[in-house]
C-alpha cells in the first residue's frame, strides 16, 4: 500500500465517520423540533453538505483502494535475486498466459511430476555437493 | 504474497531445490535458515512444516547430518513417527549414517509387517518410491524397471511413476515406450505442458532413428505435441524451439516465421536464462 493510498484512506474513513456523526446530530435536532414546535419536520431533509460529505468519502475511499494495488513481483528461482515483473496489477486468467509468470522465474509447476523428487539418489547428490564445497574451498585458498 | 515467501514455497512446491545445482543448494540451504528463523509471521503452520522438510531434504545433500538428525526429532516429536514422510526421512537417516543396506531392510519390514495391510496409499507408494531409489543402483536396468512397473500396476494414477519410467526407457533408448508413459502421464494431467514437450522431444529423437518412410509422420506428432505444449503456456522456451527446429526441417516457412518471433520474445524477457538460450538458438537457425 502506497502513501498516497493510505493518506486517501485516513481521508475518507475521517470523512464517512464526519458525515455519520453530522447526521446523527441532524436527526437528533430534528426530533427536538417535532416535540417543541409546530414546524413541517417533514420537509426538512438531511443537508448538502453532509450528502457530498458521503458521497467524496466514498469516491476517496475507491481510489485508495485502487491505488493500493502493486504491481506484482517475483524473484527468480535460481540465478541473481533480482525483482522481475510482468507489470501487470492482477495474475493473468487463461492458463497459456498465466503460465507465463513460471516461464519467468524458471519455475515448472509440473516439477513434483517432472523432477522426480522421490526417486533422488542422496549418495550422489550429497557426493556432488562435497565434491563442489572441496573445490570451492581449494579455489578460496588458491586465492 | 511476499515474493521471498513466495519463491521459497514455489521452490518446496516443484520441488526445484532436487535438481538444483550444488552451488544453488548451498545458498538456498543459508537462505532458508536465515529466513525460517527470522520468524515470518505471514507463514501458515502448514507452510512452515512444508519449509522445514525442504529444510531437512537440504540439510542432508550439503551434509549436515547432525542437523537433519535435530530436523527428523522435532518432526517426530510433533507428529509421531509413524507417518509416510517421517518413514522416508528415517530411511534418509539410516541411508546416511549406516549403509543402504539397512534402510532397505527398515522400508521393506515396514511394508511387510504394518503397510501391506493398511489402508494408507499414500505411505505405501511413498516407501515404495523411497525403496526403489535405494535399489536403483543396486539392481539390473531391467529388474529395477520390472518393479517400478510392479508398483505402476499398483498406483497406475500416479504421474511421477509414469514420468520416472518414461524417463528410464529415453536412457536406453527405447522410444517408443517412453512415449507411451508420458501419453500416460498426460491421461493424469491434461494441460501439463511440460509433458507435451518432452513427449515431443522423445517423438523427435525417435524421428531422428526412423527410416525416410516414418521420419515425416513422427517428425509431425512431435511438432504437434510441441504446438500444443505452447498452446498451453505462451512462452515455453522448449516448445518454441523444437518448433522452429522441425519446421525447418520440414519446409514449413510460416511456422518458423511465428516460432522466430516468439523466440525473439522470449530473448527480450526478464529471465535471464531463457533470454540467453533463446538468443543462442536463434543465432543457430
Amino acid at each position: 500500500m502506497s502513501i498516497i493510498s493510505k493518506v486517501l484512506l485516513i481521508v475518507a474513513l475521517a470523512q464517512l465517520f464526519h458525515s455519520g456523526f453530522s447526521s446523527y446530530e441532524f436527526h437528533q435536532l430534528k426530533k427536538q423540533l417535532a416535540a417543541g414546535s409546530s414546524v413541517a419536520i417533514d420537509q426538512i431533509s438531511l443537508p448538502k453538505d453532509i450528502r457530498l460529505e458521503v458521497l467524496s468519502g466514498l469516491i476517496l475511499f475507491t481510489f485508495s483502494v485502487f491505488m493500493s494495488f502493486g504491481k506484482l513481483t517475483y524473484l527468480p528461482l535460481s540465478g541473481k535475486p533480482v525483482l522481475l515483473s510482468q507489470h501487470e496489477y492482477l495474475k493473468e486468467i487463461d492458463m497459456n498466459r498465466a503460465t507465463m509468470t513460471n516461464n519467468l522465474i524458471g519455475s515448472d509447476p509440473y516439477g513434483e511430476i517432472t523432477y522426480t523428487p522421490n526417486f533422488v539418489d542422496v549418495h550422489a547428490k550429497r557426493k556432488e555437493l562435497k565434491q563442489w564445497l572441496n573445490d570451492r574451498e581449494s579455489h578460496d585458498k588458491v586465492n | 504474497m511476499d515474493p521471498v515467501k513466495e519463491r521459497f514455497l514455489t521452490i518446496e512446491k516443484t520441488k526445484y531445490y532436487t535438481i538444483a545445482s550444488p552451488a544453488e543448494v548451498s545458498s538456498l540451504y543459508g537462505q532458508l535458515k536465515t529466513y525460517l528463523g527470522s520468524g515470518d509471521q505471514a507463514l501458515t503452520e502448514l507452510e512452515y512444516m512444508s519449509l522445514m522438510r525442504m529444510l531437512f531434504d537440504l540439510t542432508v545433500y550439503i551434509g549436515k547430518d547432525v542437523e537433519a538428525e535435530a530436523l527428523y526429532k522435532t518432526f517426530a516429536d510433533r507428529l509421531g513417527e509413524n507417518s509416510p514422510h517421517l518413514h522416508v526421512m528415517k530411511a534418509t537417516l539410516i541411508q546416511i549414517n549406516d549403509k543402504d543396506a539397512a534402510a532397505e531392510n527398515y522400508l521393506t519390514t515396514l511394508l511387510k509387517d504394518s503397510l501391506e495391510y493398511d489402508t494408507d496409499a499414500l505411505d505405501y507408494l511413498l516407501v515404495s518410491k523411497k525403496l526403489l531409489s535405494i535399489r536403483r543402483n543396486s539392481l539390473t536396468k531391467e529388474k529395477f524397471i520390472r518393479q517400478v512397473l510392479d508398483l505402476v500396476d499398483k498406483f497406475p494414477l500416479d504421474a511421477e511413476l509414469w514420468w520416472f519410467l518414461a524417463q528410464e526407457y529415453f536412457g536406453l533408448g527405447q522410444f517408443e515406450q517412453a512415449s507411451y508413459c508420458l501419453e500416460e502421464v498426460l491421461c493424469i494431467h491434461p494441460f501439463n505442458y511440460v509433458a507435451f514437450g518432452q513427449l515431443g522431444q522423445v517423438l523427435y529423437y525417435k524421428a531422428l532413428r526412423d527410416k525416410k518412410t516414418n521420419k515425416t509422420a513422427t517428425l509431425e506428432a512431435s511438432l504437434n505435441n510441441f504446438l500444443r505444449s505452447v498452446e498451453l503456456s505462451e512462452t515455453f522456451l522448449k516448445g518454441w524451439s523444437f518448433i522452429a527446429n522441425i519446421s525447418k526441417e520440414l519446409g514449413k516457412k510460416e511456422l518458423l516465421e511465428l516460432a522466430k518471433g516468439k523466440l525473439m520474445e522470449i530473448q527480450k524477457s526478464d529471465s535471464q536464462v531463457d533470454s540467453a538460450t533463446a538468443k543462442l538458438i536463434l543465432e543457430k537457425l
